[in-house]
This record gives C-alpha cells, structure tokens and sequence, in this order.
C-alpha cells in the first residue's frame, strides 16, 4: 500500500533516529580547559588531586581551579565514576568531611554543559568536563592517561 | 534568685562572646568577599540524641537502669575563608546541647606549597582517622567516636596550636606528613619541654586506602588542666598526678573495597607518672570511695595494699601505667532509591589500669568500673542517609567488663539524627 519513495523515507528517518540513539548512548564525558591552555593531558591521579582539591595547579605550573557539575547533571555522574573513579554520593560525602575540618572547598557547581562552556571560555585557568556532543572551539578536550 | 540571674548572665556571655566574634570575623570579611576576592563558607550541622542504657553495673555489683537521656539539640556553626590561593581562616563554634557555647577552632594557614602548610590557631591535630573529623558527625560511619576520642577518657588534648603539614607525591599516592606543638598537657611543669605530635599517613588507590601513624610526646613531666575534684581532664593526665612525662604511639588503616569500608587502630600511652600522695589519701579516705573507686584497685595506690593502713607514708607515688586501646569497624554502603543505608560493626578495647570510676575526680565509669581497668564494646548499627545532608542513626552497643571477679556487662542504645546546612 506504501509506494517506495515514502518506505524509504521512513527507513531513513529509522537509520537517522538509531544514529542518534546511539551517539547518544556512546557519548562520552571529556575533560576540557581554556582553547589556550597549554595543558594538553593529564594522568588519572592529577585529574583526581586537582578535583579532591589536593593540587591547585597544574603539572606544568599554571593555577588551576577545577569546576563541577550539580550532582542532578547527568554529566557528573559519568564523571565522578568513570574520570575519578568514585561514586557521587562518595564525592560530596568526601567534600563534607573536607569542609567539616576546614581543609578546603569543593570545587563551584555549574548546572549543565553549557554553563561550564560558558565559564571555561572566559576563564583560562578552569579545568571542568562536559559531554562530547557539546564541545565547541572556545575549549579543547584534554586527554586522561 | 541571684543564682538563676548569674547562671543566665552566664549562659548568655557563653552564647553571646563566641557568635559576636563570629560575626564581627564575617563582616570583616564581607568587603572582600563582596568584590569575588574571598570564597566565604558558612555550614555547620545540627544534632539530636537519645539514649538509654540498662542495667548498667555498679563498683558494687549492683545494677541500675539509667534514665533515658534525651539530649537538647547541639550545634556547630563554621566558617571556612580562602582570603587567597595560598591562605585561609577557619572557624568553627560548638553549641553542646543548645548552651555552652565554645570556640573549638580558630586558625588561619599559609600554604608555601604543597610540601609545607603552616597552620596558627586552636585547631585538632592530625591524630589518627577521626581527631580531626569528629565534628563532621553525619558524614562517617559509627556516630558514637573511638574510645581513645571519649571526651571521659581522652589519651591526649584534641587541640594544638600549631602545626606544619604537606604532602608529597609517592607513587600513584601521597604520602602526608604533620608535626603539631603546643603548650603542652595542663601547662609544663619542666622549662625545656617541648611537646611533639606528629602523624604520617600514606593514601594511595585515588583515596581509597590509608594507612598511617600517628604519636605525640610531653617531651619532659606535665600535669593535667584539672585538680582532683574538678571533674573530667581534657588532656591525658590524671588530675591525681603530680608529674607526669607520657608518649603516645599509634597506627591506623582505612579500606574502602566497592562499597565496603574496614577501619583498624591500635593506640598505646606510656606514662612515667609520679603521684602526688596527698591528692590520692584525700580521694581514698573520701567517706564514698567505695562508690569512686573499685575496691580491688584502691590496694593500688598503697604500698603495703592494707586500705586500713590510710597513711600518707603509705602512698605508692609509682603511677606509671600504659593505656592500651584498639578498635575495628566495618560499615556496607546500600544506595537505593530512597537513600543510602550503612549498616555497621565496630568492636572497641580500652584498658587503664590507674583511672578510677568517679568522675567528679577525672575517673570514667568504664574502665574505672573493671578491676583491671579493661572493657570491651561490641556495637551493631545502621546509619540511613534520605538525603546527603541528613543522617539518622540507630545502634546498639554492649560493654563488657570484670567486676568484683565477676564477667559482666551492660547494654546501651542510641538514637541520633544530625542535619547539615550551608552547603
């Protein structure tokens, strides 16, 4: 009853929406600082000194403040878990206890991926993460070793 | 009359002094927080309990069930201030059970680099897992603190006044280091002392693991900030001693496996302590000494052990002793929909052979309870979090000890709820 150029359609449209469905599956989170940051990498361990407030700068010397996302984000968890290594709810509960005996403060909350793009392009010195899919030229992804 | 208008006029200076300071602190503050130079928390938490012990043993024998305690709420209200990347002041204020108010911390650090961080001020020293902690109540396993941390029978001061700190790099771990010097236990009763604490604690496997130690020595004879009478020490001395020269020697673990975390420490305190013989003859001839002191342990403060023979010729002035105590715990983190549930174990051990079971005169009524001054704690509970700012505890503990020869023990249960705010 459907001629052929309207099954095709609806085959494409099929193949186009799975695409999608699936980047949106894969879509990873990636750590990214100021387009003119000269850090370029960073191991696992400096990534997590630098968001367990342990380090403020980075290994090449320059001040770095590390920037999150609320814990709702959906970019946070995959953060926390896959980049750290740690549940979120073990991350506030380890900040808490940073807090609570004054040794420092977690890092500043943004709501979503496009306000950590906003802060990280006019800051040079942030370091945060965001969704793949959001990456635009005022960043540059850097590569966790 | 007088009396309520002095203790209010009391109350009110305690309240009134430490949330003055506070706030003249903040506002001093305001100005450069206003222009985005300073980041200025403010956060504290609240916390409630009732308890009720049963059949709790008596120097006699006898047992009594205590009242249910219900606790007026406690606060603590602090204010941490990066003035710049490399210096910060902390404040934190303790409201116990909603009165005495008191400066717990107050200091300020310059950080030279991550190698050395100086710190100036009233502040806990880094003394195993929970010294430093103990005011983050809702945020760790187990509510009720370490033995060695009971404020009836500390092993040593929470507080110092300075420390030096850092960490260095070692590995896919750091290794922390700090050494902390003060006044010393009571006031120094020798002119060159200097009191040392130190902790040095490697964390490795991203946070995950640490293992460490930690000590602390009088450097010379000390005494203790109370005369007998006076109630609890807040230091590691016996009021009843006259000079006392201690060290304190420690080492900790902490395990985090998937969502399983294991704590171990094992703490000992040497003490070269004289007694002061005039002190000990008026707590042993007090007409209730036998509701102060466990009968088989007031043969220890005499030299012939004959309790008729109550004469200050016949005081034993040796009062050195060792205070040995350990603990082990073991909580499972359980995340569900509705919040995140720990269940909890911890066993404690705790022995000092020369406290006594009156407070009044700086005893605790658990290890001055047993004949060998020795008790065990075994504690079940469950801590459940709706929400991360809030927890509510329930545990159950038993102490076991010997009495009058006899195996006994006592059970007590808790109920605590804390809530954090200004996050």
């Amino acid at each position: 009853m459907i001629n052929l150029p309207i099954k095709n359609l609806i085959l494409c449209f099929v193949i186009v929406l799975q695409c999608f469905v699936i980047s949106r599956v894969q879509a990873e989170v990636v750590v990214v600082v100021h387009a003119s940051n000269s850090v370029t990498s960073l191991s696992k361990s400096e990534l997590n000194r630098l968001f367990m407030g342990k380090l403020d700068s980075f290994p090449s010397g320059g001040k770095a403040v590390p920037i999150n996302q609320v814990p709702s984000a959906t970019a946070r968890g995959k953060f926390d878990s896959s980049k750290l290594g740690k549940s979120s709810s073990k991350m506030i509960a380890y900040w808490s206890k940073q807090l609570f005996m004054g040794k420092g403060i977690p890092p500043k909350e943004f709501n979503g991926d496009l306000d950590v793009l906003l802060f990280i392009s006019k800051n040079p010195t942030a370091i945060g993460y965001i969704d793949d899919s959001a990456i635009n030229e005022s960043i540059k992804i850097v590569t966790i070793q | 009359m007088s009396k309520k208008f002095t203790r209010k006029n009391k109350l009110k200076s305690a309240i009134l002094k430490p949330l003055i300071t506070f706030s003249l602190l903040y506002l001093s503050f305001l100005p450069s927080a206003q222009t985005g130079v300073n980041d200025i928390n403010i956060y504290g938490y609240l916390s409630w309990r009732t308890e009720k012990v049963w059949e709790e043993i008596q120097l006699d024998g006898s047992k009594e069930d205590a009242a249910r305690e219900i606790t007026i709420p406690s606060f603590n209200l602090m204010m941490l201030n990066s003035i710049s990347d490399k210096s910060k002041v902390f404040i934190n204020l303790s409201g116990a059970e909603g009165e005495d108010v008191e400066v717990k911390n107050i200091w300020g650090e310059y950080k030279v680099n991550n190698f050395v961080s100086i710190r100036l001020g009233k502040m806990y020293r880094r003394f195993g897992l929970y010294n430093e902690q103990l005011d983050a109540v809702p945020t760790y396993i187990g509510i009720e603190p370490p033995e060695l941390f009971d404020k009836d029978h500390l092993i040593l001061s929470r507080e110092t006044l300075s420390m030096v700190h850092g960490w260095v790099s070692i590995g896919e771990g750091e290794l922390n280091y700090s050494f902390s010097m003060d006044n010393g236990e009571g006031g120094p009763t020798a002119k060159d002392n200097v009191p040392l604490g130190y902790d040095l604690r490697y964390e490795f496997g991203l946070g995950d693991y640490v293992v460490g130690i930690s000590g602390y020595t009088s450097g010379g004879d000390t005494t203790s900030d109370k005369s007998i009478g006076e109630g609890s020490p807040r230091t590691g001395v016996l009021p009843w001693m006259s000079k006392d020269k201690f060290s304190i020697f420690g080492a900790f673990g902490q395990f985090q496996i998937d969502e399983l975390q294991l704590q171990a420490a094992y703490w000992s305190a040497d003490h070269k302590a004289t007694r002061n013989s005039e002190d000990v003859l008026i707590m042993l001839t007090d007409p209730d000494v036998d509701g102060e002191i466990n009968q088989i342990r007031q043969t220890n403060f005499l030299l012939d052990g004959d309790i008729n023979n109550l004469i200050l010729a016949n005081i034993n002035t040796n009062g050195d002793y060792e205070v040995v105590t350990w603990y082990l715990r073991a909580g499972y983190t359980i995340t569900t929909k509705n919040g995140e549930f720990v269940p909890y174990v911890q066993w404690d051990e705790y022995e000092n052979p020369e406290t006594v079971f009156g407070k009044k005169n700086g005893g605790d009524k658990e290890a001055g309870l047993a004949d060998d001054g020795k008790f065990r704690k075994s504690t079940v509970g469950v801590i459940y979090r709706p929400e991360p700012n809030i927890a509510v505890k329930l545990d159950f503990s038993t102490h076991f000890q010997k009495v009058r020869g006899k195996d006994t023990s006592y059970s007590e249960v808790r109920f605590d709820v804390s809530y954090i705010f200004g996050q």
